[in-house]
């Protein structure tokens, strides 16, 4: 009867054979599918963006402007960020973004569509239409255009938040 | 430059991925393997192209795989250790009739594995009618008949 430890040996008829390297491999082999689940485990919590770790949101200090965002977004992947702003005290809802927002991103869509858009220091300027309360919401569409992490700035009444995220190849 | 990095990086996945699901895995193709091939294929897909249709893109990314792949033969025919390491080696599963339990469990084959294999290469019955069976590298079992 072949033992267990007779099995580890070395045959060498009819081929060679490396059990010692076989069982390194095997081992190899089980700490793969344990990354593998990993991958899949952080994909679920959002590391790849969409998920609890990704979602986010970034506020002023006297939470005027709340911008809820994904930290992680892939190359080319669609994305959805939300902006929550209180009118300033002309009743109106003048938004400033810039840096890797227009730079690295294509802004594909803002609904609802700003009263005015235009240039603004490095950046663009939204102007939106409040509600009764003093609020608007408005919801763009984001596509990365670039990897690596990506910094931008959104002004409101004064104040402002900075979003910071990665994009993924 | 894009294509070829692309290519590279698909490369170096699928060669991972593979590797660790073992040669067992895809070899031995199902009708459902088969399918999951495809979508594997269809997944890969658009992150090698990217939306980039071009034909000269194509070329790049098609070029750019098939020159990998060649290097990486070479290397392996270089590197014993390498070679090893990629493809695995043929290993003895059963001896003069004797299934060698612990390999065949560790190799996730069963005994019934082995018995398909002799009855559609030799025609054998029993476990005890082989000589010899090896896993071979690419996952199939060849069988010698005492």
């Amino acid at each position: 009867m072949s033992s267990e430890q007779d099995e580890l040996s070395d045959r060498d008829y009819p081929i060679q054979e490396d059990m010692g390297f076989q069982e390194k491999l095997w081992k190899l082999e089980r700490a793969g599918w344990v990354a593998l689940s990993l991958v899949v485990a952080i994909t679920l919590l959002g590391v790849f963006g969409a998920g609890p770790l990704s979602q986010t949101h970034a506020q002023t200090p006297g939470g005027d402007l709340d911008i809820r965002y994904q930290r992680f977004e892939r190359n080319g992947a669609a994305s959805q960020l939300q902006v929550k702003a209180k009118a300033g005290s002309d009743g109106q809802v003048w938004l400033a973004i810039d840096g890797a927002l227009l730079e690295r991103f294509s802004v594909e869509s803002i609904h609802p569509q700003p009263l005015v858009a235009e240039a603004f220091g490095n950046g663009m300027r939204l102007q939106f239409q409040p509600d009764a309360q003093g609020w608007a919401t408005a919801y763009l569409t984001l596509r990365p255009d670039g990897v690596g992490p990506a910094k931008s700035v959104a002004r409101l009444n004064g104040q402002s938040v900075t979003l910071s995220q990665f994009v993924y190849p | 430059m894009d294509s070829v990095l692309r290519a590279a990086a698909i490369y170096l996945v699928v060669l991972v991925v593979f590797r660790l699901a073992g040669r067992r895995t895809l070899s031995e193709l199902t009708t459902f393997d088969f399918v999951l091939l495809l979508i594997i294929g269809e997944a890969t897909q658009q992150a090698l192209l990217g939306d980039d249709f071009s034909i000269v893109n194509a070329m790049v990314v098609i070029v750019s795989l098939v020159v990998f792949d060649i290097a990486l033969s070479l290397l392996k025919n270089k590197s014993r250790w390498l070679s090893k390491l990629i493809d695995g080696e043929p290993m003895i599963i059963v001896e003069h009739g004797q299934v060698l339990e612990r390999r065949i469990r560790k190799a996730r084959i069963d005994e019934g594995d082995i018995l398909e294999a002799a009855r559609h290469s030799q025609g054998l019955e029993r476990i005890d009618q082989i000589k010899f069976a090896i896993l071979e590298k690419d996952g199939k079992i060849s069988i010698i008949p005492r």
